[in-house]
């Protein structure tokens, strides 16, 4: 059975169409990426699959229950997390408590104390311990996308959307946020990575979902689809040519 | 504490105490105000739940003959569902729309206090006395201090709670707070409620113990200012932290009081709107930040 | 069937007719308010209390100086526009974009300096509620079915309307109402394209407390005030600004006849403080049920 099953969702803004009617399944364990051009509508599925909007039509089940019109909140507690292309961390609250605020929110309810131990165990398999009583304003981008990471890990999350987590990033930090994403993806928790930078997600997904103008284009595994005829012509021809 | 408390009013005059007494009445509506402000909703209308506090309390004890301890204790349950209504609706709007909305309740409660309808209850546009306190006048202070503390503990324990880190989470960005699982609507009714109870509980305070009568100018209208003493003390004083609440009330309060009854007239609050823009623009951080800072920037040259 | 029209001749056509004016004097003090919200998102809390201030100035020059009313209106309202173009520079400006918080909070604060302010200066003379004289001497039409129509309820009617015909020409014809109609929709957009954003806001302030100087003066023409006043009149232009859907003068318009009506309906058949309560309640309803407004289009 799919862990997280889209069918045919539909999100208009007005008069635009975000999202036309996208289809889209995830497996258990599995480590998906989505990737497609700014406006393609992949933060908009994103959006919709929390539940920061409800969408227009169309059907969302996750671990077989129906997610459609549930409120964020208890999306979250099902198991369901995300972290932001832009950090958003609490400004007013130490490194360790915004961890911390994510564990007693998440998929169990947890005391203050309780919160706090798990916050100090994720910091140190995210490699931000030494970080935590530090307010965020004080860490570098690198640190604050493991802080969204750490977040997502805290609540007890099965399934975690990571949005353009490596953007921005060279060198050393983009191999050490991979590194810490292919750590979680052992610990066996699915991850959803949406990208518009194609070098990184061919190599660790297993499978890539290609969406253009709120559509899906193609779907499969990363070496079909780098020799998808339409995707080539549709999103890497004209990438590849505007370079 | 409570011999201290005693000993201090057994020491300062009668005109003194009273003013002490007023200190911690408005440090409970001050504290209860931030409360919801530190949720990231600025309220413009808390006198509401102060006059409908004050109004309970009244009616209870005179109409219904409860005892009045407990008429002060249940009539701010009145307080805590007008907190938890207003919630209901301000929990869904933001910012400015959150300022409107309030603020219309004021004259809203206004109209309903001096109705034909509500008049049997309220003595309409007149206002009505309650019985005389119960308690005797000797251990005023020291209870009202006790209430003051007691309202600090319940903050400082919210504060410190589930609930408060999601209190500050919404505070600091509610979208991302809804997405690690926080009830935002949900908290920020129960905010209203308990914010609701406590201002209310000021209200009837302020009536038994200090003007021992009850007017419908306690609902912030035609006149704002009892709308407005929580806001400013809070600010000037620094909000978001009991501590600068305390100290804005401690210093501006007997000022309050001074221009209410010495100075008399419009003029002297004129300077309190004054004070508050200058705070607002000069030191965010209010009385207490501008303390914090001073002492940080003292032990950081040793 | 008789008696139908015996209630309606007696009832209905005054009810009609007062409700009409009092719509033209929403819509005055509510298109300042909307104009300035729906451009720099700032609510501006002390708009009632500009009215006030206007009708007080006009109702000075009027009785001390002996001026018409109109002609006392020009001085009154260059009084209130440098008052609220100062409000804008000294208040706003210094904090503008910086948090939400210290803007509202800042705009309560302005608010309660201006109405303490009136309260020094004229409750002293004036202890009671006053009125503006009329500016014609008096005097009205009867219309068919009895009803009484005063001069002065004829030219609150025809300023109100005729400023909004200007004011639409301006917003929608001259470069300078269709700059602030760009800000009003992309504030970002509009400053890169060559938008002055900084003197427009001088300009959206200026042409607010203008509209709330010549509500104030007809206010006071037909209605009793004293120097608080002014938070009644900016919670009904706030019931109208929402109702009406923010920064949409056609919204402003229906929306004031809406409330116009409902007032006069309300205090007439449920009592006097009715007329205030029923607009409190559609605000909250609209808030609860549509916070972006009812009338706008989209």
């Amino acid at each position: 059975m799919n862990l997280l099953n889209v069918s045919n969702v539909v999100k208009r803004f007005g008069g635009l169409v975000a999202l036309n009617g996208v289809s889209v399944q995830v497996d258990r364990h599995e480590l998906v990426g989505i990737i497609g051009p700014n406006g393609a509508g992949k933060t908009t599925l994103v959006n919709v699959i929390m539940g920061i909007y409800y969408p227009d039509s169309g059907r969302m089940m996750f671990n077989g229950r129906d997610i459609t019109r549930m409120p964020p909140h208890r999306r979250v507690k099902l198991g369901i997390s995300r972290t932001y292309q832009v950090p958003r961390p609490f400004s007013n609250m130490r490194v360790l408590d915004n961890v911390a605020v994510a564990a007693m929110h998440g998929a169990k309810e947890l005391s203050v104390g309780e919160a706090r131990g798990i916050a100090r165990d994720i910091l140190e398999r995210v490699r931000l311990a030494d970080k935590a009583n530090l307010y965020p304003l004080s860490l570098s981008v690198t640190e604050l996308r493991k802080l969204e990471l750490a977040r997502a890990l805290a609540q007890g999350t099965k399934l975690v959307f990571l949005d353009e987590a490596s953007a921005g990033l060279t060198g050393d930090e983009l191999r050490e946020i991979l590194s810490v994403i292919e750590k979680i993806h052992d610990e066996g928790i699915t991850i959803v990575m949406i990208e518009h930078v194609m070098k990184v997600i061919f190599n660790i997904a297993e499978k890539i979902v290609v969406m253009v103008n709120g559509e899906k284009l193609a779907e499969g595994k990363p070496t079909e689809i780098s020799s998808d005829a339409r995707v080539i012509e549709s999103y890497l021809g004209r990438r590849w040519a505007s370079v | 504490m409570t011999i201290a408390v005693i000993l201090v009013s057994m020491m300062i005059g009668k005109y003194a105490e009273m003013i002490a007494i007023t200190i911690m009445i408005f440090y409970i509506y001050s504290l209860a105000w931030s409360l919801v402000a530190n949720t990231g909703m600025i309220s413009l209308g808390h006198a509401l739940f102060f006059a409908l506090g004050s109004y309970a309390y009244g009616i209870f004890s005179l109409i219904y003959g409860i005892n009045m301890i407990s008429a002060l204790f249940i009539g701010p349950i009145i307080g805590a569902l007008a907190g938890l209504a207003v919630g209901f609706i301000a929990g869904r709007l933001r910012d400015w729309y959150i300022g409107m909305f309030t603020f219309a309740l004021t004259p809203a409660g206004y109209a309903l206090a001096v109705s034909d309808q509500l008049k049997p209850w309220t003595g309409g546009a007149v206002g009505f006395a309650p019985p005389a306190f119960s308690l005797s006048m000797s251990i005023w202070l020291p209870f009202s201090a006790l209430l003051a503390f007691a309202t600090y503990m319940i903050v400082f324990t919210i504060q410190n709670s589930r609930m408060g880190f999601a209190l500050s989470a919404i505070n600091d960005d509610e979208v991302a707070a809804a997405t690690i699982g926080i009830n935002t609507r949900l908290y920020k009714i129960i905010i209203f409620g308990i914010s609701g109870y406590l201002s209310a509980l000021a209200g009837a305070m302020f009536v038994s113990m200090y003007s021992r009568y009850i007017s419908p100018e306690f609902f912030g209208y035609p006149d704002v200012s009892y709308n407005l003493w929580p806001i400013f003390y809070s600010i000037i004083g620094g909000m978001g932290t009991p501590e600068g609440v305390l100290l804005g009330t401690i210093i501006l309060d007997p000022l309050t009081e001074l221009a209410r009854t010495v100075i008399g007239g419009p003029l002297a609050l004129v300077t309190f709107g004054v004070l508050l823009a200058v705070v607002i623009i000069k030191t965010p951080g209010g009385i207490y930040g501008y303390v914090i800072k001073y002492f940080e920037a003292k032990s950081q040259m040793r | 069937m008789k008696i139908m029209a015996v209630f309606l001749l007696q009832h209905l056509g005054p009810l009609l007719i007062w409700g009409l004016v009092t719509s033209s004097v929403y819509l005055l003090m509510a298109t300042g308010l909307t104009l300035i919200f729906g451009t720099l998102r700032l609510v501006n809390f002390a708009h009632g209390d500009l009215i006030v201030l206007s009708a007080f100035i006009t109702f000075l020059l009027t009785t001390n100086m002996n001026l018409n009313p109109f002609i006392a209106l020009i001085p009154a309202m260059f009084v209130v526009m440098t008052v609220g173009v100062a409000i804008y520079r000294f208040g706003f400006k210094p904090i503008y974009g910086i948090s939400k918080v210290s803007e509202i909070l800042m705009t309560i604060g302005i608010s309660y300096i201006i109405e303490n302010a009136m309260a020094y200066y004229f409750l002293p003379v004036y202890r009671t509620s006053v009125e503006i004289p009329s500016p014609v001497g008096g005097g009205g039409v009867v219309l068919p079915g009895n009803v009484l129509m005063t001069y002065d309820m004829l030219e609150t009617i025809v300023v109100s309307w005729v400023l909004m015909i200007i004011l639409y020409y301006w917003l929608y014809r001259t470069g300078q109402g269709i700059a602030i109609r760009a800000l009003s929709q992309n504030p970002v957009g509009a400053s890169i394209s060559g938008v002055d954003v900084g003197r427009l806001s001088y300009v959206i302030f200026l042409v607010g407390s203008a509209l709330a100087a010549v509500a104030g003066a007809l206010y006071g023409i037909l209605y009793t005030f004293w120097p608080y006043n002014g938070i009644i009149l900016t919670l009904m232009a706030f019931s109208v600004m929402i109702l009406g859907g923010v920064g949409s003068i056609p919204g402003t318009m229906i929306a004031s006849l809406v409330m116009g009506y409902a007032v006069n309906f309300a205090s007439y058949y449920l009592g006097g403080c009715w007329g205030e309560a029923i607009s409190f309640i559609i605000l909250a309803l609209v808030l609860l049920v549509r916070p972006s407004g009812i009338f706008r289009g989209g």
